[in-house]
């Protein structure tokens, strides 16, 4: 199956992005993270890959003899069966494939899906190392309420592209991107103007502090070239670059571009920012 | 001694121009009282002075007075000196929202606040918008948020470490959390388990059941937690949100602080927008389905804001004065108000902003002026108009309510204090039925304001007049009226008011004429209107009116109706009658035959028009009259042993009236001493049981009527009209029949007597009895009693011839007595 949405060369050209892993475990948040990837995937006529892991962790302590579980709702514990927790994962595998098949084919994505098992991390990044881009929820299935485990350890350590897609966010909106100067960040600047552009979106560039702040605008400028003068501006400050998450969503931004170095200014806060967003976020490396 | 016929200036009393110094209308004063209409502006003036409960007035009197523009101009001079009622406003009651409060401010007040809460209504929206992104809020609000998923987090996190260090990963399950016995992320297999030493087995076992106890704790705290975060979350919108509409109310609290209850309204408000404030950040399309917000487009749900909205029901900021409000159409809700309903989901709701004002709401702290007829024709209408005059309170409630017939979401708004005076309108007849069959009328229009139909008609009477034709005139933008034309009209309101001592105050009939003179002078180019163009305004008139009367004369004048005016005949007269057609008030008079016929009987007088039911009962009592007086003339000594029978020729519909009773006398007489009666003659006038001829109504038109058919003939010069006397000082004939009297054509006697008119009609005397009672031969009386001793004789010869007259003499007895 292959898009017939008409795609502007240079978008392809300069993006290069073919093939999307899109990793899924059925959870409202991998849901929206397929949205995202699927949008993504039909705005640059990439092949969406579809990746179900069953957790081999998961499958060895239901093995277990004695082994039980307590209920998070009755906080009582129930004994676990091999069985029934195959039969569930194998059925969010369907729940998962079914989601995939009906995304791609609304958009004419060409996809693929596949179920593996073994260690969640290592299968993801095993998968994203064929890919141009990964494409995962941000909250995962870890204790806790903010971004997920696996999210933040692939976050810290991907080399390819990443898209972390929050539960619910916007479907439609504007294309920001975080820059900050640096080669990956005309890089993230590009990726931007282009999905703006083939999404017919508009595009606003947030200059990032780190120090030298002037004449950024027009290095960004002269990165978008003949585009330069479709885009906003907003030059930010460490303040400005901590409010920018609730700024973007008043602002109705429908994804933030930036690349992974853009976030260091924020150090052991960039975590908590990502949480706040509303917006997909696609990082470039 | 017959009677002389009236002379030609007794027919009609002139108006002299001559009289009058201005040139024109234009040169007069215009009038400011109101003319002849004393005993009404008194009571008028009294009912609006009297501030007590029930002293509403009633103005009573013809339509054509103009009742309700004088009563307007006495109620507007009065309401220029009393000041502004206070405008009304319904707000919302928060505490239960079918019963609305009613606030009362000053005038002008209403609209303003009504204004600045709506301007409230849009700031706080942006507000409170503004206050909730602010991110000093969303800081606060994650930071409660995050605390507890943190806490919680730490906890778990905390847990998971301190399992780890003892070989134990905390893992999450479909359904909660577990334990696992792991080495280097990887959970064992039962395999790895089963390789170990039991000591070591069984220590991870126990250390498993310890940290679940410590995870029980954990998740046993959750919802307690979340349910403190909501606490919290609520505490801190409240708080954000009091601040921000605080801010915003001050402002109104600092204008309206003089008004108590604006103030205690305003607390209020902001205690429901506190206590409500997610309504306002909840963008309500994201909550709610396109098609159905659709659906409920202007339902409360989908406009929050309308609760805090101010209904200003009555606004007077444009008024100077206290109102005076005349309301055409008095239907139940027009007069109490309404409460309007809109159709939501196909259920019938309302609400405070939803009530409509009555004329009694606008009228409040001034004058209703309300038309009687219209009031009771309407459903309701006069109930509840009682029902709140009675009260002292407006309490707006739809007939619906108050008949309990239908239930659907309903208000039961506030009452507000009434002070209204209402002045109904209406005709007299009106007046005396309510008085009589509305036991609660008489405690509620205590004041009867009656207007005059007529005015004396002196020289002072006159001059007033001229003004007041100068004013009206001059009201309607008229040509200025010449002196004679102001003359002419003068008298032609003479003949309105039926009297030539009296001039009618109908003004709109007056007005009516003006207008009409008016046109006829801007058709012949005049700058100023003249006699001329009146009596043309008269005259077009008559003719556009005429078409009936022409039908009428015509049948008489081609002989399909039998009417003599020439010669002699026994017992039959002329008598007249007025007919009134339409609502222009035309009436015209005309001839009808009256005969008598008499045989033997038992002297009773057969009214034929009775005995089948023709007859009205005035007319009845006229024929019985007649009874009375052949008994009290010519059966002092022996019983009347006649029969007479009457009727009215070719009438085929009821007769009404006594005004045909001399006629029918005479008839009577002549048919009894078959005396031949003049037939150019016709008569008018009832008759007493003495003789005495008493007065009619409509004597100009009964003699008009009579001499159009005479002069349609040919006049003969015997022919004329018997007028009672006490009817002279009402003549205000026609030129033609004046012109005619003038040159002896026609004659107009006036008769006291009904031997008077005898003597004219029959041209001989009815003479005197001498000492002996007895008649002059060639009397009438003495036929007339001849005649009856006749009848009285072949009576009793009957009486003889039958054996015994026993039967009849019960009937004498009856007669006679």
């Amino acid at each position: 199956m292959t898009s017939w949405v008409p795609m502007p060369d240079k978008a392809t050209a300069r993006t290069s992005i073919r093939r999307i892993v899109v990793a899924l475990d059925a959870s409202r948040s991998s849901m929206a993270a397929l949205e995202a990837a699927a949008d993504l995937a039909a705005a640059v006529n990439a092949e969406l890959a579809g990746l179900f892991v069953e957790d081999e962790n998961l499958m060895r302590l239901a093995g277990l003899p004695l082994a039980r579980e307590f209920d998070r709702i009755s906080e009582r514990p129930r004994s676990m069966d091999a069985a029934e927790l195959r039969r569930h994962m194998a059925r969010q595998a369907r729940q998962a494939r079914r989601a995939l098949s009906q995304q791609a084919e609304t958009r004419r994505v060409t996809w693929s899906f596949r179920t593996v098992r073994g260690h969640v991390t290592h299968e993801v990044r095993a998968a994203a190392s064929e890919a141009d881009l990964l494409v995962l929820g941000s909250r995962g299935r870890s204790p806790g309420s903010m971004i997920g485990s696996t999210a933040r350890e692939l976050l810290r350590e991907m080399p390819t592209l990443l898209l972390v897609a929050p539960p619910a966010g916007p479907r439609r909106g504007s294309v920001a991107v975080l820059f900050d100067g640096t080669e990956k960040g005309e890089r993230a600047l590009a990726l931007a103007s282009d999905l703006a552009l083939s999404r017919d979106r508009p595009l606003r560039v947030l200059i990032a502090p780190n120090g030298e702040t002037d004449r950024r605008e027009d290095h960004a400028r002269a990165v978008l070239g003949e585009l330069a003068g479709l885009a906003a501006y907003e030059e930010l400050d460490m303040p400005g670059l901590r409010a920018a998450p609730a700024r973007l969503r008043a602002r109705g931004c429908g994804l933030l571009v930036l690349s992974r170095g853009a976030l260091h200014a924020l150090g052991e806060e960039a975590a908590k920012w990502i949480s706040d967003l509303h917006c997909p976020l696609l990082v470039v490396d | 001694m017959p009677a002389q016929p009236l002379a030609p200036d007794a027919l009609w009393r002139s108006c002299d121009p001559e009289q009058f110094d201005f040139k024109t209308t234009a040169d007069l004063e215009v009038v400011h009282e109101v003319v002849g209409q004393e005993r009404a502006t008194d009571a008028v003036r009294f009912g609006m002075g009297i501030r007590k409960p029930g002293f509403h007035i009633y103005a009573l009197g013809p339509e054509q007075t103009d009742k309700e523009r004088v009563i307007r101009k006495f109620l507007e001079e009065r309401a220029a000196g009393e000041p502004v009622p206070p405008d009304i406003c319904y707000v919302n009651n928060f505490d239960e929202s079918h019963r609305p409060i009613v606030l009362l401010v000053p005038p002008g007040k209403g609209s303003e606040l009504a204004a600045d809460m709506d301007r409230v209504l849009e700031e706080l929206r942006a507000a409170l918008e503004a206050a909730f992104e602010s991110e000093e809020y969303q800081t606060r609000r994650r930071a409660i948020e995050e605390e507890a998923g943190e806490e919680q987090e730490e906890a778990l996190s905390g847990l998971s470490d301190k399992a780890k260090e003892e070989g134990i990963a905390l893992m999450r399950t479909p359904v909660g959390f577990a334990f696992a016995p792991a080495r280097d992320g990887e959970v064992l297999t039962p395999e790895d388990l089963g390789k170990l030493p039991d000591e070591e087995a069984e220590s991870i076992k126990a250390r498993i059941g310890e940290l679940e106890a410590e995870l029980q704790q954990v998740l046993r705290k959750m919802p307690r937690r979340q349910r403190e975060v909501r606490d919290q979350v609520r505490a801190l919108n409240r708080e954000v949100a009091e601040y921000a509409v605080r801010d915003l109310l001050d402002e109104l609290r600092t204008k309206y602080e003089a008004f108590p209850e604006v103030l205690q309204h305003l607390d209020h408000v902001q205690a429901h927008m506190v206590e409500n404030v997610r309504q306002f950040i909840a963008r309500p399309e994201q909550q709610v389905p396109p098609e159905m917000a659709a659906l409920m487009e202007g339902a409360g749900e989908a406009r929050p804001f309308r609760r805090y909205q101010v209904n200003v029901l009555v606004d007077h900021s444009e008024s100077e004065t206290a109102p005076v409000v005349y309301e055409e159409n008095p239907t139940y809700q027009n007069l109490i108000g309404r409460v309007e309903y809109q159709a939501l989901l196909g259920a019938l709701t309302t609400d405070f902003t939803m009530m409509k004002a009555g004329a009694l709401h606008r009228a409040n702290g001034g004058y209703l002026l309300l038309d009687a007829r219209r009031v009771l024709l309407q459903p309701f209408a006069w109930e509840g108009l009682k029902r709140v005059l009675t009260s002292g309170e407006l309490k707006l409630e739809s007939p619906r309510d108050v008949l309990g017939l239908v239930s659907t979401v309903s208000l039961e708004p506030e009452p507000v204090p009434l002070n209204v005076k209402v002045v109904l309108l209406g005709e007299r007849m009106l007046y005396y039925l309510l008085s009589d069959l509305e036991p609660d009328f008489p405690q509620l229009f205590k004041v009867a304001a009656d207007f005059a139909d007529d005015v004396d008609r002196t020289p002072e009477g006159e001059q007033l007049y001229a003004r007041l034709i100068a004013t009206l005139a001059g009201q309607d933008e008229l040509r200025p009226f010449d002196r004679g034309a102001v003359a002419r009209v003068i008298e032609r309101s003479a003949r309105w008011a039926g009297d030539a001592e009296k001039l009618s105050v109908q003004t709109r009939d007056v007005l009516d004429l003006l207008r009409e003179a008016d046109y006829w002078a801007g058709e012949k180019g005049a700058e100023t209107v003249s006699a001329a163009h009146v009596q043309e305004a008269i005259d077009q008139w008559v003719h556009r009116s005429d078409r009936i009367r022409e039908r009428m004369q015509e049948q008489i004048l081609r002989e399909t109706i039998y009417i003599d005016t020439e010669g002699e005949a026994v017992g039959q007269v002329n008598g007249l009658s007025v007919l009134t057609i339409g609502g222009g008030g035309f009436s015209f008079g005309g001839p009808t035959r009256i005969t008598a016929q008499v045989q033997l009987g038992s002297g009773k007088v057969l009214n034929i028009e009775r005995e089948v039911e023709l007859s009205g009962p005035i007319h009845s009592k006229g024929v019985l009259i007649l009874a009375g007086f052949l008994g009290g003339r010519y059966a002092q000594e022996s019983p009347l042993s006649l029969s007479a029978s009457l009727v009215f020729e070719q009438s085929y519909s009821g007769v009404e009236g006594d005004s045909a009773s001399s006629t029918e006398l005479y008839a009577l007489l002549s048919a009894i001493g078959e005396v031949p009666l003049a037939q150019g003659v016709a008569v008018t006038g009832s008759v007493n049981q003495h003789g005495q001829v008493q007065p009619i109504g409509g004597v100009n038109e009964k003699v008009e009527g009579f001499f159009d058919i005479c002069a349609g003939r040919g006049l003969t010069g015997d022919q004329g009209v018997l007028i009672p006397a006490s009817n002279v000082k009402h003549l205000m004939l026609a030129c033609r029949v004046r012109e005619a009297v003038r040159t002896g054509q026609f004659h107009i006697w006036p008769v006291e007597t009904i031997d008077e008119g005898m003597e004219i009609l029959a041209g001989r005397p009815m003479g005197e009895p001498n000492e002996n009672g007895e008649y002059p031969e060639g009397s009438v009386n003495r036929a007339v009693v001849d005649r009856l001793a006749e009848l009285a004789r072949l009576r009793k010869e009957f009486g003889r011839a039958a054996g015994d007259g026993g039967t009849d003499e019960g009937g004498q007895e009856g007669s006679g007595g």
